[in-house]
């Protein structure tokens, strides 16, 4: 399953839906990682709003594609991370580190909108 | 009177994971737990199938639902036949991993849930978890 990725300005955005397997993440790193070569987007949004839970691994790899991005100068933010999602996230010690995150895809693209005031 | 009900599913690959988890979900509302009981439930049941496909291949994932007049209770068995963990007291540790992911897996299922039991040999590892209500009267 291909997950899209929008482009808006310099900000591109893309959605995670429930059940992707690692193929469809590692398929999404290199696209992100293409589309940013290509465009030279400064900003990403991932949105996770339609997740209803966040396990370790997933928890992982977004810090991962986060660092991945941010490599190539892209600041990232997280999205719509559902309360008791974020809640189970804390418990199991396992909260998304080094990673910004934002109430919703609004607040998100505000983040990076604003600009420099997002630094890490 | 109480009604139980058993369900039993083979892990063997990723959707396999995706099915034993959109299951318990629906399990889990049925029987009324709340939405943070759930995601709590779900996320477990996702980390325990997870480590099955890491590091034993297969394995099965085992769901029993009990309910009575006054509670429910979900357990959950998930079993593999891989190596199995040769220090289980050191892998139940935070942030103690062997495969360099992250090392949150065991202890943080534990935090999750109510029960917690695991069993390992060299013929493989055998975690249960149990997570229940009480209903409102």
């Amino acid at each position: 399953m291909k997950i899209p990725i929008l482009k808006r300005g310099n900000i591109l955005l893309t959605s995670l839906q429930e059940d992707l397997t690692d193929r469809d993440i590692v398929d999404l790193q290199e696209d992100l990682l293409d589309i940013i070569g290509e465009t030279g987007s400064t900003g990403l949004v991932i949105d996770v709003t339609s997740l209803d839970r966040i396990d370790s691994y997933l928890s992982r790899i977004l810090s991962q594609t986060a660092a991945m991005v941010g490599v190539l100068g892209c600041n990232v933010v997280i999205s719509g991370i559902q309360p008791a999602v974020a809640m189970t996230l804390l418990e199991i010690g396992g909260a998304l580190k080094n990673v910004k995150t934002a109430l919703n895809l609004e607040h998100g693209i505000d983040m990076l909108l604003a600009g420099t005031n997002i630094e890490s | 009177m109480t009604i139980s009900r058993h369900n039993q599913l083979d892990i063997a690959s990723e959707r396999d994971i995706a099915l034993a988890m959109s299951q318990c979900r629906k399990l889990l509302t049925e029987m009324g737990f709340s939405e943070h009981q759930q995601v709590r439930y779900t996320t477990a049941v996702s980390e325990l199938t997870h480590n099955i496909i890491k590091y034993a291949d297969n394995g099965v994932c085992k769901f029993h639902t009990y309910m009575d007049q006054n509670r429910y209770e979900i357990e959950t068995i998930v079993e593999d036949n891989g190596p199995g963990i040769a220090d289980i007291e050191k892998a139940m540790e935070a942030g103690y991993s062997t495969s360099g992911t992250l090392g949150i897996g065991l202890s943080g299922v534990q935090n999750l849930v109510d029960k917690f039991l695991i069993t390992s040999t060299s013929k493989g590892t055998r975690v249960e978890i149990t997570m229940h209500g009480d209903r409102m009267t």
